[in-house]
Formats: structure tokens, sequence, C-alpha cells
């Protein structure tokens, strides 16, 4: 082996070679040092330049090589791969770029050699320092784990465990389904969501890939693309799973009531209970921190009355650690709670006097909601005109949500489903409601709408009184009012009647409601945000995980390997939450194929334990998350798997500790000395 | 003096006397250093002259510590004849090293520093507006000036040297250590700097941040309540520790002062104030150019603060430093 250089000149037809002289060059280059011989081509690229790059290197002992030629984002690849057919480690192989920053650039001759021949030069210098990089392959995990077992977490399970791959879901409540479960009928196109809901549970429950792990936390979660590790705590159901059936002896027995959480405080639900009718797994769940037997009272009743023998109270929390090459996130999010906000009422009286979230609302719907799917004041009567105020919230919040107005206008529809007499207003700024389907569904609102006459009883002109002068009553509202600022819009209330005050086109308004909905905007939840925290991974502005990129690889975190489904990255409607699904179903299915090894990047960063004082800048300016402290050793250690070879640490470690593969300071400074001083 | 003894010189260049005071610094210990060695030269202590030293065979003296940075004609000759005369040189403390604090006069011009020093300064009274010239008769009789130099450099832009102390100035411990290094022989690879390899964070016993905080804006050590017990840059205060070789003792870090980074670069790094800068970034946050700049704004005298020992040394001034080397 020599340590010389072999240089290949292309003269990419005329491009390189109308402004450079390649046989001067070549002439020129042949007496240098370092090189071992000069070969020029018409197009090196091109099939026979390859072969004849090929020929030269195949019998010979030049291991380093230079190609003279254009830029390396057009064929350092190409070259490469010749390198490698000739057994030569493609990274002793340097391009100069003789084209794109030599000749396309100047109609100077001259200049356009000097240049050429400068940087042809420089390249020879760099590629005898270069070393010998080896690409490393490591084995990898091709379960997935789903966490999150909303729509987006159980399509994303379905379509990831589709070729037999393992898939498990984690999910924090005792059920899947997700917010989906508490709708009656989901906008746009109000179809019945249990229908859409359960033949999808059930395919989970039919599926051997699928291992569904309901009521449990995450305590930990950490790694990268092809070996991630989860640590899950199963919290004690105090009910066996294989034996329950889900009848419900247990829950009539249950003489502990306490607020259900799940209709957020309109209904109660015993200390034994089930999420919903219909939820998977079809199982009770003791909730601890109320029934009498766990929390030292005298109760065996649920016991008692199982027929299964289901019960048991020798149930504890137990650990399980999950390994997986992917993950999915799909946490979802939560909604912004308008207690904050004193102009909406929304205190604690709130029920009392008929204002709602639109989550709440969404119950009085459902079915199985606390009042059996009749839109109802908190007084069993009909409500004459439902308003609901939208965007509560996006003040604070900074954003739009993006998928509030469809879900509120869907619910207004369904609200008018019930009596004849009740009619809505929306108060609304934008609307978000698009599309072929936002459109029908807005259409369908305007029309049941306009079948309502608005009712002028003696309710209305007692609240109306108490608005003040210059206030006047809409008598046959539209079913949207586009107010002047939708933040000012406030909620007064009197005796069971609220008072809606806006103003349109400068002049104030009021109009009376005997019920009130709150169209609240989106914000990241809890269980998003930590888990986001473990992972490290980047957020959006508003806090939501962040696409790595939102428009090219929108269902990408900013982890490799680490896909996001649904709402975690901020509001969506259930069909744009399932296309993510897919999305990232399909990105952790191609990216772990069973029995391929994954294969490294070689030119990533690594530190040097003598030089490293462990400072931390490195773990903070890593976009990868790739820089760890090892609180031991009292270093930074780079993941090789996790680093992209940015080079950001390198820039920023002040030690000089951190070098970059294929990038040495070294490397760098033969190249630019040549060229300034050569 | 006994010729078996070695002999040692210690010169100063552009420096400011502090070098000196550190090895009076070595009390009693100077006395042990003093007895195993035979002094040649030292003009701050002892009466010799030059023409003692170009007396003395070349390589005579077994080792001479040089301080201070070099910028007139008569630091340059004595150098130039330390190296002829020593067998080891060793560049002491920051000026000699890296530049130190006269390096920052490289940021202005020979023409401004006379400007201010002999005609613009309250308290100068020079109405003929004199300034130095190398040489001037007076009364028929030739007076001479070493010449003033347009640029200061270190001292191994000019000679070649073997090791470094760094240091504004050296601690005692760190020149006892090379003192006794070299007279027992135990000399580390040529070109050293006796310190450690790694930079001061790793010997600061102040907590670091699980993840450092971004700052809005920095302040000076006496703007804040600075706690004593966690890292300056943690509380937006700059401390060049990150970039700065440890080996000094941290006293600064323990006055609950922060680091300004007299140790110097470490090895592998060709700018300290470079990396700082990039350091120091990775501290700032802002969602916007404006606001990164209202942070940066905050940074008073960024060259005194990053460069404050070094601008000779940097990469700014490297092709100064290959001028006057050719």
């Amino acid at each position: 082996m020599t340590d010389k250089v072999g240089v290949f000149l292309c003269k990419c037809s005329d491009n390189i070679a109308a402004r450079v002289d390649i046989e001067q060059l070549s002439a020129e280059l042949k007496l240098e040092e370092d090189v071992a011989f000069v070969k020029s081509h018409e197009l090196l690229c091109a099939g026979h330049g390859q072969e004849f790059f090929e020929e030269a290197l195949k019998n010979s002992d030049i291991s380093r090589v230079v190609v003279a030629a254009c830029s390396p984002k057009d064929h350092e690849s190409t070259f490469q791969k010749c390198m490698n057919h000739v057994g030569k480690n493609k990274f002793l192989m340097q391009m100069a770029n003789i084209r794109e920053q030599c000749t396309w650039v100047t109609s100077e001759n001259d200049n356009a050699y000097a240049k050429a021949k400068a940087l042809t030069r420089a390249a020879i210098r760099r590629v005898k320092l270069h070393e010998q990089l080896v690409e490393k392959e490591i084995d990898c995990h091709t379960e997935v784990v789903v966490i999150g077992g909303g729509i987006a977490g159980v399509e994303s399970a379905l379509l990831a465990s589709g070729d037999g791959r393992k898939v498990t879901i984690l999910e924090k409540s005792p059920s899947l389904g997700g917010m989906v479960t508490k709708l009656e009928e989901a906008a746009p196109n109000m179809e019945c969501a249990p229908c859409m809901v359960s033949p999808r549970l059930s395919l989970i429950d039919e599926n051997d890939n699928i291992n569904v792990i309901t009521n449990c936390d995450i305590e930990e979660i950490a790694g990268y693309l092809g070996n991630f590790e989860i640590k899950v705590k199963k919290r004690a159901r105090m009910v066996d799973a294989d034996a329950c059936i889900g009848c419900d002896e247990c829950i009539q027995a249950c003489p502990v009531e306490v607020s259900s959480a799940y209709d957020y405080g309109m209904s109660s639900r015993k200390a034994v209970d089930v999420l919903f009718p219909g939820c998977f797994p079809n199982c009770a769940v003791v909730d601890t921190s109320v029934c009498l037997k766990t929390t030292g009272g005298e109760c065996n009743a649920c016991v008692e009355a199982c027929p299964m023998e289901a019960m048991d109270f020798s149930q504890t929390d137990e650990i399980e650690v999950l390994r997986c090459g992917a993950v999915i996130l799909s946490t979802g999010a939560e909604q912004f709670d308008p207690v904050e906000l004193s102009q909406y009422a929304f205190d604690a009286n709130a029920l009392e006097n008929d204002i709602y979230t639109y989550s709440q609302f969404a119950r009085l719907t459902s079915n199985h909601g606390p009042t059996g799917g009749s839109v109802v004041k908190q007084n069993g009567e009909a409500p004459k005109r439902i308003a609901f105020v939208h965007c509560v919230g996006r003040e604070q919040l900074g954003y739009c949500s993006g998928s509030c107005c469809e879900a509120a206008f869907g619910l207004g529809l369904a609200a008018m489903s019930g009596d004849e007499t009740t009619s809505v207003v929306h108060f609304v700024s934008d609307v978000m409601c698009g599309g072929e389907l936002g459109s029908m569904l807005l259409e369908r609102v305007n029309q049941k709408n306009r079948t309502r006459t608005v009712d002028s009883d003696a309710m209305w002109s007692k609240v109306m009184s108490g608005l003040g002068s210059g206030v006047q009553e809409i008598t046959q509202p539209s079913f949207m009012v586009r107010v002047d600022n939708i933040n000012e819009v406030s909620v007064t209330t009197d005796n069971g009647v609220s008072a809606v005050r806006y103003s349109v086109a400068g002049k104030s308004y009021g109009i009376a409601a005997d019920m009130v909905v709150l169209v609240t905007g989106t914000q990241p939840s809890k269980t998003s945000t930590e888990l986001m925290r473990m992972l490290d991974l980047a957020a959006t502005r508003g806090g939501f995980a962040a696409a790595d990129h939102p428009i090219l690889r929108p269902a990408s975190s900013s982890l490799d390997g680490v896909f996001l489904a649904g709402s975690v990255m901020g509001g969506k409607n259930i069909s744009e939450s399932i296309i993510s699904a897919k999305a990232s179903a399909g990105g952790a299915l191609s990216k772990l194929v069973p029995g391929r090894k994954l294969s490294l990047k070689s030119i990533v960063a690594y530190a040097d334990e003598e030089l490293c004082s462990a400072c931390e800048l490195c773990v903070q300016v890593c976009p990868y998350s790739a820089a760890k402290i090892d609180v031991n050793r009292n270093i930074s250690v780079i993941n090789e798997v996790l680093c992209q070879g940015c080079g950001t640490c390198v820039a920023t470690c002040p030690s000089g500790a951190v070098t970059a593969r294929h990038f040495t300071d070294a490397q760098l400074d033969a190249e630019i000395s040549e060229v300034l001083h050569g | 003096m006994s010729d078996n003894k070695p002999k040692v010189a210690f010169y100063w260049c552009a420096s400011c006397g502090g070098c000196e005071e550190a090895v009076v610094d070595l009390n009693e210990g100077l006395l042990d250093v003093a007895a195993a060695v035979d002094i040649v030269l030292w003009p701050v202590a002892l009466d010799f002259k030059y023409s003692d030293v170009e007396a003395l065979r070349d390589g005579d003296i077994a080792v001479a510590f040089v301080n201070g940075a070099i910028r007139t004609d008569e630091q340059a000759h004595i150098a130039r004849l330390l190296r002829r005369k020593a067998g080891l040189i060793v560049a002491f403390g920051s000026c000699a090293h890296t530049g130190g604090i006269p390096g920052l006069a490289n940021l202005t011009t020979k023409e401004k520093i006379f400007e201010t020093s002999y005609l613009k300064s309250p308290t100068v009274d020079n109405p003929e507006k004199t300034i130095p010239v190398t040489k001037t008769t007076v009364d028929g009789v030739d007076a001479t000036l070493p010449g003033f130099w347009t640029q200061v450099h270190t001292l191994d832009q000019l000679i070649d040297v073997d090791y470094y102390l760094p240091g504004c100035p050296p601690m005692p411990n760190s020149i006892v250590d090379a003192v006794t290094a070299i007279l027992e022989g135990k000399l580390p690879p040529k070109g050293a700097v006796i310190g450690s390899k790694k930079a001061l964070c790793d010997t600061c016993t102040r907590t670091k941040p699980v993840k450092p905080t971004l700052h809005e804006r920095f302040y000076l050590p006496h703007e804040i309540d600075v706690d004593p017990e966690v890292c300056f840059l943690e509380q937006g205060v700059i401390c060049c520790g990150p970039a700065t070789r440890g080996g000094c003792g941290e006293k600064c870090i323990q006055g609950n002062m922060p680091c300004t980074g007299c140790y110097g670069t470490l090895d592998g790094v060709t700018d300290q104030g470079a990396k700082l800068v990039s350091a120091i970034a990775a501290y700032i946050d802002g969602d916007s150019a404006i606001e990164v700049k209202k942070a940066v704004a905050t940074i008073l005298d960024p060259a005194g603060t990053f460069y404050r020992y070094g601008v000779p040394a940097s990469q700014l001034f490297k092709k100064e430093a290959m001028e006057v080397t050719k």
C-alpha cells in the first residue's frame, strides 16, 4: 500500500473542460510529491466513466483517491460505491468541486483554472489525513410500542401489527378508545362514534400480535431507533381480567359513589366500575383511592356479588420492562380550562347555571352519558336556545386549535335533533371548518336552525332588561354570529338564564340563552408533556410534540424511532388523527424490517475522555439528544446511534474534546491552509 | 557561586511585574530554589548586566524563565539571546504564553497608543508633541531607545519555547512543580503546558445544572447576588472555565468570582475566544435574531471578555504572527 493519492479529473463533457485545461492541470498535479497518478476522463460519472475509475484502482496499491469533478452532492455517493466495488474504503475518497465552484461561477478561464488547481490540491492534502471509517450495524428490536390507546393509537397499532409485527398498546385509563368514546355522533359527517370505535376495538381483541396494557403509567422511557426500553407500572385492578366478564354485578353491589371524571363531574360512578359500556378490555376496575376495602374499611360487597369470583384484592402494582424498536406516541391532548377566565362565569356554579365546556356538552349528547343522550338543562327541561362561544382560551394559548369549530358545529347539530324548539347560535371570529365535509356540516346546521322559531316569552325579556340600554335582542338569530372580537365575548348569568354579550360592527349586543357551551381550545396533555420530557423531544411553541419537519416529516418526532399520532401534535379531528396514525405506523414498519440490521452513520462525533470536563454544553446544544453526561466518569458520551454528525457539539465544545469523524480540525486545517497558502 | 549548580535566568518583557511577584510569593520555597540553582539574570531583583549573559557559553544556562509579551526591540533581543544561551526556555505566565493583558493592545494601533500616552492623556504636558523615536541627537550626542513594534507577540511567535507555565500570574504550586520537574530531569514532552489536560469545570465544585439554563441577558458579578454554590454560567455570569485549562486551583471561583481565562486554551484548541463565543452562544435564549442580539448586547466588552489574555495567540492575529516568525 502506498500513501500516495490517485487523482481523477473529470471533464464533465465541456462543463469543466471548456474553462479548465484538464491536460495542463493533469501535468501540473503529476509533479506533486503526494500524487501517484492523475487520470482524466470525459464523463467520469457515466457508466463507462465508472468502469474507467474502477479499472484504474482495481489492481493498484492506491488507497487514497481524489475526484475533481462536480459537487459531492451530485456524485459523492456514486464514487463511494465504486470505491466499495474495488474493495477500497469509501471514506478515503475526497471530491474537489471544480464545476459548480469553478467553471460555473466565472467566465475567466485563468481564474477557473487557478481555483480548480487550488481545490484539487487542497483535496489531496485533506485525503491524506482521512481515516478508514468503518460502517457499523446494530441489531434492532422490531416490536412497536404504542403509547396512548385513543383512536390514533388503536389505528396505528392495527396497521403496525398487519404483517405479524408484535405491538403493545399502553393506556393510562382502564380502557382503550379515548376521547371518541365520549361522543355520540362524530363531526363532520355525524357518524355514530361508538359504531366506528367498537369494531376497531374488536379487531384489537382478535389480533394475537397486539398486546394491550391498560390502567398503567410509564415510569421511564429511553432509547433510540431500534432499541427503546420502557418501564411500565401496571396499576393493580383488583379484578382478574381473565375471569371478569364485564357484567355489572359488582357495580350494583358497590356502596361507594363518587363523581365521574369520565363525565366531567356530571354523573357519579362506583368505586368498582367500568369506564363506559362496551369498554375494552371489558373488565371492571377498582378505584383503590376510594374503595372501602382498600382504604381500610369493612366491605366485601363486590367480592360477594361477583358470579365469576373475579375480584382479587391480593393484586399489587407490577413493573414490566418492555423493549421495542419504535415508539408511536398517541397520548392526545387536553382542553383549555375556562375556570381561569372570569368573563365566562365558569365558576363552581357553572353546571347549575347550565354553562358547559363543549367536552361536557358532548357527554349530554351521548347515549351512555349522564342524561342518557337527551340534551336537557339541569332542571330536566329542554333548552330553548344554546349559545356556543368559540375560541375560549385562544388568546391565552396563543394559537387556533384548528379542530374545535368542527366539533362544536357537530354538537350544535346533535343538540337540535332532540326538542323541536331548541335553536343554537355560535359566536365565532374565524371559522375553521373547511373542506367538502366541513362545508356540508355548516350547511346542515344552518338549515336545521332555520326551521326553529325563536320563542320570545317572559324569560327572555327578564334577561334583556338586565342587559341595560342600547342593547337589543336579535329576534331571529342566524346560527352563526361573527363578532368583532371573540376575546371580548362575555357570559353573565341570572336565575338559570344566561346572557351572552358581544359586539358586531362596533355596536354592543346581548342575547339570552338557557344553555351556554364554551368551545375551549386544545392544549398539551400532562401525560404527553411528561413523556416528551423523558424522551427529550422537541416541542412546538404551544408545547405539543413537534414534527421533525412540519411539512415533509409530519409524523416523525425530533427523535428517530419515535413517531407521532393524533392530538399529541396539536388539535386534530378524528380523520386527521387516523391519517397521522397510519403515517406513524408506516414509518415504524419501513424502519424496522425483521432480520435486517440497522446501519449506523459513520460520520459521527465522539468525545475524548482525556480532555472532556463534563461542562455539559454539548448536551445543551445537541439537537438529537445524543450527548449525555456519564455521571460516574464525569465525561460526556456521544451515542453513535443517535448522533447525526451535524457537528454542532464540535463547534461548541470549549475544551476541543469533541471531534467529528471525517471532519477533524486537522483535515479541515490541511484543506483550508492549502487553499490559502498553497 | 558554584559551577555545578544549574544556571537559571529570569527575564521580564512586556509585563506588569505580577509574574515576578509570583516568584517572590514562593516565600521560604524561594530560598530552596535559590540554594539549588545559580541565578545568572534577574533584572527585577539582582544586578546583572546583559553583557554578563552575553559572556556565557551557548547553552550554559539550564533554564530561562521569560515572562511578558514581546513588543520592543530590546525584549526581542534578550529573548533571542536567552534562547541561544539557555537549554530550556519556559514561557512564564499568560503574557509570554498567549500575549496576556498587553496583548489587548493589538486591538488598536501603535499610533493611537502613542497619541493617547504622549499627547492626549490629561496628565501629559507635551507642548512640543514629542513621541518616542528609536534614535535622536541631543546636543550632538546620539540617544537611542528600543523600537516599539506595531503588534504585541507571544514569546513562541519569536523564539522556540520548550514549556509553558500559564496563568496571570502562575500559581506558586505550579512554579514549584515546574522547577522541581526541571531540576529532577523529569521533563514533560516539549511544548507541554504545565497544568491540567482538562478544563476548569472538571474540578470546579459548584453545582452544575442538569441542563444549562438559557439566558435572556448576562450579568457582571457585581450586578447580581452570586450564589457561591452554583455554576456562574447558570446564573448568567460569564465564566471562562469551560474553555480554560484547569490546574490553577480555582482561586477565583473560590473567591466567588468567575474564571477570566488566564490559564489559556486546552491542547488541540486553536482559539480560546472563538471557543468561548460558541460556548456562551449555547446559553443564549431567543426565538428571533432580535432577541438574540438583545442578549448579546448585554455582554459588555466582548473582546476583553473572551480574549482577555489571548489576542496575540488567537487566529485573528495568526497572519501577523507568521510574519514576525519569518
